[in-house]
């Protein structure tokens, strides 16, 4: 089960990083830059409002405290060379600890969550957070690798000049499909036909109640962030329609159950599609022609971090174009500086599911912070969904 | 089950003389059911130690593939115990269980002294809240002190807390065990020894401690084991700094079983065997003490 | 000895609390216990009853002081009650299951193990020395369609297809017997084990088979242990939620898992009054259903004292 998870393996990262230190300039940033410009605008600046201003900053120190604590997805979102060398230059101890879901990280922080300093939340919630006062005003004198931050990434709706994040990564969610098993599909149309047809019993989505939610949605029609109540009701339906086909509800199984073969389909992202895919090659991943989301996950520090110092350190090594250039190789998610490319493994620098081509990109919406009526009917029908 | 049900529908033989058949038809059940005693208890015991045995053999399995046998290694302890993940996390676990121990044992003791003696009234309000506390189950609990230590009781999460969740539910273990005891203890030689003119002190530590020992320690030890296995409260309580080691297992189990686990629990099985080994030894020799104290 | 410091003084002390009245002595003893339950477990339930009158936030976190039924109205949603019914059921399932495979075991141990009789009761318990989340995980490798028992049934020529048990209720239920049993065996054994023998052996004297024995004599002498027994296995049941979690994909929604919900995430946003709210109604129900049980099980115990 377990050979499978070639980027846990510090041993045996096999994907080999930045042997050939080439500018690839045929990528699309541009079209990501034009796209959010688009999308993520109209979508973020709606819930903005809500944004609580930075209360007194506080002085940092210049001594590190030896500890750090990091919670952040999954153990495969963080390179271990990367912070092994973080560990040796710094002198930290590092230790980590994972959730699945923003939501988890964030019910995780308002009980308390004592003792962590930096955690990764998606942009809606790292809007969500700093509204609630839970993270850390940034001291960009301490970041001084923000400057090779790509400039869209610095005026995000989330968090316009990245008073409280700095941007980790981007992908999408869609879905994988085994191409030597299943009928080609497109769509999310197809991806429910396929769930509740050929793939049945053989089907994963993620542990995400906006993620399912949400994609469901665009099959339908709507927006990724509907909390029209007759849209959604519709949604429950087919919701309801696709449990009895499911697997497994899981966003921690999913990359071994994907290259294990016993998911020939997931509701996924898609970097974890892409993990499973060095065990599956027939695996293939989909950005749904209905449209779907992208998402920029964040570093950010805690309000109450132990060791904001550390943190801040943290921060910038990660920042470093050298250092982020080969996290890619073990997230498989797209990276936020134009700078890293030069060290990039080429193959993953040109690989159009990482980097989506312009016309792809604009088919897909960002999650929003949604009013609390909306995240309550969404966690009732969530609810409903698991208790089917 | 269903046999037994089926052989009781037979009509009972018991009086009159018993013809070949009837004692046929009288011995046969019983010969089913021993057999099918033993049968199930064989395999009862094959289910228990399925599990245990593909932890034990796994460990030692040269392969990152958990079900596939590829060869014998002896890596996977190696990992387990040169990382200082597995290593804090097992001290932060000793720490809470030994305190949350010493807690329980000190007012569960007590708490069974006390009840020995206590008129009606008391012990009835006594047993019901030990009853609440084992009655309500252990994720209500978690997250009533999480609400607790974060809206009422500014403590927070960390080992203070989940030391003090943990022992409020072995304080009532402890509490029922050396209760048993002290219920089935024999009075006439504390009785005795007061009228031999032993101090009350001296009579109790010399007399009733004795033949409480053996209680004690039962209790400290399911204090312990309770505490040191438990997940749900520290799933809840526990801080960055402070996870206990099935939070942290569960946390790096959750993305992929690596026989790293495995080898962790079977060096966990190791010790907690030989520890039982060394106390059963204790409890051997304080029981022969004992008895040696009580014929002298 | 520590006492030898000084012990006319401390035996002084210990002589005026043997001169207390009876109850103020038991006082005094039980105090410690009675301020630990008091502040670190009953206040924290009041505090829990407190905060499921509170109103929630659409994102979670602390909730407004005031007055509401919100969350208990919420629980009346269908949906919910359906989870409490799903719950109970597997908790009435599991035990039930776990009485009718731990009985004969524990019978078998009390009566016909002899020499062994230690040895096999230690071996019963050694494997819950591991970890609880350990024994599970290995349960998920070997339920696994490819994993250990399907390899084995399909050398054996048992099964032809690879085995599709994990991430069902089928998985559900063995990782429940699997966690649960020694919680059953334990009081059933010390129940069989202290019955009488010679009650047993004078209703074979006067001429009952050994089964009529058995549901004549021997299992009504047993009750208490049956009844200790399932109220072991049937409350922590009723919270179970990370047998569900790993060896049934996260398909289900136990009330367990509802409750860690409301703090934890697991997907959807925290909601900490409607979380007491369900800790509230859990502790309720259960000392209901306890006390309805255990007022049965007087009944049902008395009557054979009788017809005896």
């Amino acid at each position: 089960m377990a050979d499978t998870r070639r980027t846990h393996d510090p041993a045996s990262g096999r994907l080999d990083t930045a042997t050939t230190p080439r500018w690839n300039p045929s990528l699309s940033r541009r079209g990501f830059l034009a796209a959010s410009a688009a999308v993520g605008a109209s979508a973020w600046l709606a819930a903005c409002g809500a944004q609580t201003t930075t209360k007194t900053v506080p002085k940092l120190g210049t001594k590190l405290e030896g500890q750090l604590h990091i919670y952040n997805w999954g153990s495969y979102y963080l390179g271990r060379d990367d912070l092994k060398a973080f560990q040796q230059q710094f002198n930290q101890t590092v230790t980590e600890d994972s959730y699945d879901s923003n939501e988890t990280l964030l019910a995780k922080v308002q009980a308390g969550a004592a003792g962590y300093d930096v955690v990764v939340p998606t942009g809606y919630m790292v809007q969500i957070m700093a509204a609630q006062g839970l993270l850390y005003p940034l001291q960009h004198d301490h970041i001084p690798n923000y400057q090779y931050v790509d400039a869209m990434f610095k005026t995000l709706p989330f968090d316009v000049g990245n008073k409280y994040s700095m941007p980790k990564d981007w992908g999408t969610t869609g879905f994988g499909y085994r191409s030597d098993l299943l009928p080609a599909a497109t769509s999310w149309q197809d991806f429910f036909t396929l769930a509740t047809g050929k793939a049945s019993g053989k089907t994963i989505v993620l542990d995400g109640v906006n993620e399912v939610i949400g994609s469901l949605c665009k099959m339908l029609g709507f927006s990724y962030n509907s909390v029209d109540p007759a849209q959604l009701e519709q949604v429950r339906q087919k919701l309801l329609a696709l449990k009895p086909h499911l697997l497994a509800i899981t966003a921690t199984d999913d990359i071994t159950l994907m290259s294990n073969g016993k998911a020939i389909l997931a509701l996924d992202w898609n970097g974890n599609v892409l993990s499973a895919q060095a065990q599956q090659a027939a695996l293939q991943y989909v950005i749904p022609s209905e449209g779907s989301e992208f998402w920029v996950d964040n570093w950010a520090l805690l309000k109450n971090a132990p060791d904001p110092i550390a943190g801040h350190a943290f921060i910038n090594f990660l920042l470093d174009p050298k250092i982020s250039s080969k996290e890619i190789t073990t997230t498989y998610y797209a990276q936020c500086e134009t700078e890293a490319f030069k060290y990039m493994d080429q193959t993953l620098a040109s690989n159009a599911v990482i980097y989506p081509n312009q016309g792809t990109i604009s088919r897909l919406e960002a999650q929003q912070a949604l009013s609390s009526d909306g995240a309550k009917l969404r966690k009732q029908i969530w609810d409903e969904f698991k208790a089917a | 089950m269903q046999k037994l049900m089926t052989a009781d529908a037979i009509p009972d033989a018991a009086s009159g003389a018993l013809t070949a058949s009837e004692r046929w038809r009288r011995l046969l059940p019983g010969r089913l059911v021993e057999f099918w005693l033993r049968a199930q208890s064989v395999l009862l015991y094959v289910f228990l130690y399925l599990p245990i045995a593909v932890v034990v053999i796994f460990a030692f399995n040269d392969s990152r593939r958990v079900t596939i046998w590829r060869g014998f290694t002896t890596k996977w302890f190696a990992t387990v115990w040169s990382d200082p993940t597995w290593s804090t996390a097992l001290r932060v676990s000793v720490t809470i269980a030994t305190l949350n121990m010493v807690i329980a044992v000190t007012l569960g003791t007590l708490a069974a002294l006390g009840l020995r003696a206590a008129p009606g009234w008391l012990r009835t309000v006594v047993e019901a809240v030990v009853y609440t506390t084992i009655i309500t189950p252990e994720i209500v609990v978690a997250i009533a002190s999480l609400l607790y230590f974060i809206l009422v009781l500014p403590l927070g999460q960390g080992i203070q807390s989940m030391v003090i969740t943990h022992a409020v539910y072995n304080t009532s273990i402890v509490t029922l065990v050396v209760g048993a005891r002290l219920a089935g203890m024999d009075h006439t030689l504390e009785e005795a020894a007061a009228d031999l003119g032993a101090t009350p002190l001296a009579a109790f530590w010399q007399v009733t401690l004795p033949q409480l020992f053996p209680a004690i320690l039962a209790g400290g030890l399911l204090a312990f084991t309770f505490s040191f296995d438990d997940f749900i409260l520290s799933n809840f309580l526990s801080s960055a700094g402070t996870t206990p080691l099935p939070v942290r297992l569960f946390s790096s189990v959750q993305f992929g079983v690596s026989p790293v686990y495995n080898a962790l629990a079977a060096t966990m099985l190791a010790l907690t065997l030989s520890s039982i080994v060394v106390a059963q030894v204790v409890l051997r020799r304080s029981g022969r003490r004992a008895a040696a104290d009580g014929t002298a | 000895m520590r006492a030898s410091a000084n012990p006319s003084l401390r035996d002084r002390g210990f002589s005026a609390i043997q001169r207390l009245p009876l109850w103020g002595r038991s006082l005094l003893l039980l105090a410690p216990a009675f301020v630990w339950y008091g502040v670190f477990f009953l206040a924290p339930l009041v505090n829990m009853v407190i905060i499921s009158f509170e109103e929630s936030s659409g994102y979670g976190g602390p909730p407004a002081p005031g007055f509401h039924l919100d969350s208990y109205r919420q629980l009346l949603n269908p949906l919910y009650l359906k989870v409490f019914g799903v719950t109970l059921r597997m908790a009435l399932l599991g035990t039930v299951a776990c009485l009718l495979v731990g009985y004969p075991l524990a019978y078998f141990l009390a009566t016909r193990a002899s020499r062994h009789k230690t040895t096999l009761l230690l071996l019963i318990i050694v494997p819950f020395w591991t970890s609880f989340l350990i024994r599970t995980y290995a349960w998920e490798t070997i339920l696994d369609s490819d994993g250990v028992l399907s390899n084995i049934l399909q050398a054996l020529g048992i099964t032809h297809g690879s085995l599709n048990v994990l991430y069902t209720p089928t998985a559900i239920f063995i990782g429940i017997l699997y966690n649960y049993l020694p919680l059953m065996i334990f009081p059933l054994y010390v129940a069989l084990d202290r019955l009488d023998k010679r009650l047993v052996e004078a209703s074979k004297d006067l001429g009952a088979g050994r089964i009529a024995t058995f549901w004549q004599v021997t299992l009504p002498l047993t009750l208490p242990g049956v009844v200790t027994g399932c109220l072991l296995v049937f409350i922590p049941l009723t919270g179970e939620y990370l047998i569900p979690a790993i060896l049934g994909g996260s398909k289900n929604l136990f009330m367990g898992n509802l409750i860690g919900e409301q703090f934890q995430g697991q997907g959807a946003s925290s909601d900490w009054p409607f979380g007491a709210a369900l800790g509230v109604t859990v502790v309720v129900l259960l000392l209901i259903v306890v006390n309805i049980y255990l007022l049965a099980f007087r009944r049902v115990q008395s009557v054979p004292g009788q017809a005896g």
